[in-house]
């Protein structure tokens, strides 16, 4: 096809603009622009959101940041208050355990 | 003066970049000194509304370049960020908000490679922690104002635990939502601004100094492979600052979403 439309041309001739495909609009039109794709184009492993994946990334790791921190600190009030010494491993432990809890039910369970 | 290049001519001895450089006071004193990052930072506010203004002042269907170029970064922010994060149903009104805190990051993290200005103001803790507490500040209205004190604390358990659990999961959600999200989202910033900024000094300074400074064939090789990853790790910094302004900005939305959503 292509050669013979290619041999029935003049070499100075405006090439034909190829028509549009009746299709859904691409990922270029729909994230908007070049760059739009280049950062679209590494997110959409599981939604088409791009940029959905990176924020559940980024909270993931804030869970799991405030888990062991907070509940250490509980731990860390209660010796005190009780003076005991075991309390902050446990809840060192415990905070882990929550915020991975809380990960696998908001993001894992689908 | 220990910093200046003069003194390692003289001592004979490296001295690496440290934390105290990017401390760069131009008048003032103390607490209300000026310094490199504040003018920098308001050249970005200057050339940022400078060029906004100029590209979409007289904005047509068939674009002008300037306005070409605003819209290959705006189209991005509405669609791929405001509008799929926020829904289509209210996203419009938070669009200037995001909009205006891309730019605005994206060239003060830029200045770190531009020449002449080569400093990124987010580089200061100051600046990211500012940025921080803009956004901070209207997602949590946003949030209080929709559903009200019970209504956001609530909103903040994911329905469907049970029973037992939710009281340790609320104060670790109130943690998060309130503490960790404000200070991870600063510090994601400042740190990488920071850090990438730290390793081209050392790469250039450390490369000028065995190149100019050491006697030793050696010395000459390792100069130039410095001044090689210098340039290698320039191009990184470069995807790094869209990088983090990107993702601050996709950060803000996702937040702001979550403020607005009346459920999980």
């Amino acid at each position: 096809m292509s050669g013979v439309r290619m041999s029935q041309q003049h070499d100075d001739a405006p090439r034909p603009v190829e028509p549009k495909k009746p299709t859904e609009p691409s990922k270029y039109a729909q994230s908007g622009g070049l760059f739009g794709t280049f950062l679209a184009s590494s997110s959409d492993w599981k939604t088409e959101r791009p940029g959905m994946t990176e924020s559940v990334g980024v909270s993931a790791l804030s869970y799991l940041l405030s888990g062991p921190v907070v509940f250490a600190l509980i731990g860390y009030g209660l010796d005190r208050w009780l003076h005991t010494g075991f309390l902050v491993p446990i809840g060192l432990l415990a905070g882990m355990a929550l915020s991975i809890y809380l990960i696998w039910f908001r993001y894992g369970a689908e | 003066m220990s910093f200046s290049p003069l003194a390692a001519v003289k001592t004979e001895s490296f001295e690496p970049p440290n934390p105290q450089e990017f401390y760069q006071r131009f008048f003032g004193h103390g607490d209300w000194s000026f310094t490199r990052p504040m003018v920098l930072f308001l050249v970005v506010g200057v050339v940022v509304c400078t060029f906004l203004v100029m590209t979409t002042r007289k904005a047509a269907i068939v674009p002008s370049k300037g306005q070409w170029l605003t819209e290959q970064v705006y189209a991005p922010i509405r669609n791929g960020i405001a509008q799929d994060i926020i829904g289509t149903k209210e996203f419009l009104k938070y669009v200037p908000l995001l909009f205006a805190v891309f730019c605005t990051l994206l060239l003060s993290n830029l200045m770190s490679v531009i020449p002449f200005f080569q400093f990124p103001p987010t580089g200061r803790v100051a600046f990211p922690i500012a940025l921080t507490l803009f956004v901070y500040v209207i997602y949590q209205a946003i949030a209080f104002k929709r559903k009200g004190v019970v209504g956001y604390l609530k909103s903040l358990i994911p329905p469907g635990l049970p029973m037992w659990i939710r009281p340790m999961i609320l104060v670790l959600e109130i943690i998060t939502y309130f503490i960790t999200r404000p200070v991870t989202l600063a510090l994601r910033l400042f740190g990488n601004m920071f850090a990438g900024h730290m390793l081209l000094l050392l790469f250039i300074t450390g490369g000028e100094f065995m190149l100019l400074h050491q006697d030793g064939f050696q010395y000459k090789i390792f100069g130039i492979g410095s001044f090689l990853m210098a340039v290698l790790m320039t191009l990184f910094e470069i995807l790094i600052e869209f990088l983090q302004a990107y993702i601050f900005t996709l950060l803000a939305a996702t937040y702001i979403a979550d403020s607005i959503a009346t459920e999980h």
